[in-house]
């Protein structure tokens, strides 16, 4: 089990995070919501180890752990691009995806498809969808999604909503997007970051109640 | 392991020419000056390091997240593929200097 628990970011003097809690585990996909520079992105890179914080606890399977992406206990799907656009694809997913499933991965279209090819050469929305199933097929443990619904389309994010749920059966998955509909549908848990805290989720209404949804949004 | 070493290359082989003109100039001069210009050559090349840090940095730091997601920190990539290029060209201008005209004048 992933616990991260009393983080506390500052930048500049604004207290960025400073009462969150969180979880997850093998079997359970946890959604994160909020909005815009509420720290959702912030608190990701603090689990994965590329932020530094003025404090943190997180624990990973019994062990206190300072930086998530050592021996592949956390993998991360950023924001932006992240693979080297120089070189093929062939050479730089042998780096990321777990040698168990290599097979299904290798059997997926899109590889069959770019393989030979350079991130240079593909487009957006192919490419984001390449790096996220890297990241889905990763060696880690525990898997961060950084918005992986955005920049493609609903049916290659059905595709990866069924890919996150399939592997999520053993491993522990932390997704943030601004497609709440789409968090909502793929988590077993959502919890809600605001005015720097974590607020567990047990009804989609308390996300009105919160004042992240509007009434109209909510009758959707 | 071998995945290991796959991953150094990757990292390195976007600045290898980068380096390689380094040492190309470095052992430029140490052929026809000899090892009073060592100390200088050393400076020369260190601070190639120091560009290529700050040039990565700045413009292709979003390519570090690859490297994190492989398990490997990146300051630890820079020191194994630093001092690997740094043993070479030590061993190059050892070879240089021993067959420099300056050396047995």
């Amino acid at each position: 089990m992933l616990k991260v628990d009393s983080v506390q970011l500052e930048y500049s003097g604004r207290k960025i995070l400073h009462d969150v809690y969180l979880d997850c585990r093998p079997g359970c996909v946890t959604g994160l919501l909020g909005r815009n520079g509420s720290g959702k992105s912030s608190l990701l890179k603090i689990i994965f180890g590329t932020v530094t914080p003025d404090y943190k606890h997180i624990n990973a399977d019994g062990k206190i752990i300072d930086t998530g992406f050592i021996n592949n206990t956390v993998a991360y799907l950023p924001q932006q691009n992240y693979l080297p656009k120089q070189i093929p694809i062939c050479q730089l997913a042998p780096m990321l995806v777990d040698r168990q499933d290599w097979d299904e991965f290798t059997a997926l279209d899109i590889y069959q498809r770019f393989k030979n090819q350079k991130p240079s050469q593909l487009s957006g929305g192919e490419l984001r969808k390449l790096e996220t199933l890297m990241i889905l097929y990763s060696k880690a443990s525990y898997i961060l999604l950084d918005e992986p619904f955005t920049h493609i389309s609903p049916v290659q994010a059905d595709e990866i909503k069924s890919i996150i749920r399939k592997r999520s059966v053993y491993k522990g998955f932390i997704v943030t997007d601004h497609q709440y509909e789409n968090i909502l549908e793929v988590s077993d848990k959502v919890y809600l970051l605001q005015n720097g805290s974590t607020k567990l989720i047990k009804h989609p209404e308390e996300l009105i109640e919160y004042g992240y949804l509007s009434h109209n949004q909510s009758r959707r | 392991m071998p995945h290991f070493y796959q991953l150094l290359l990757q990292f390195y082989r976007p600045f290898w020419w980068y380096h390689l003109l380094f040492t190309a100039i470095t052992l430029l001069l140490l052929i026809p000056f000899g090892v009073v210009v060592l100390p200088l050559c050393l400076v020369f090349k260190l601070s190639g390091y120091a560009g290529a840090v700050f040039f990565r940095h700045h413009l292709s730091k979003y390519v570090y997240d690859y490297y994190r997601n492989a398990g490997q920190g990146i300051i630890k990539l820079y020191i194994i593929t630093f001092t690997a290029d740094l043993l070479a060209f030590l061993l190059t201008a050892s070879i240089c200097l021993y067959l420099s005209p300056v050396t047995h004048a």
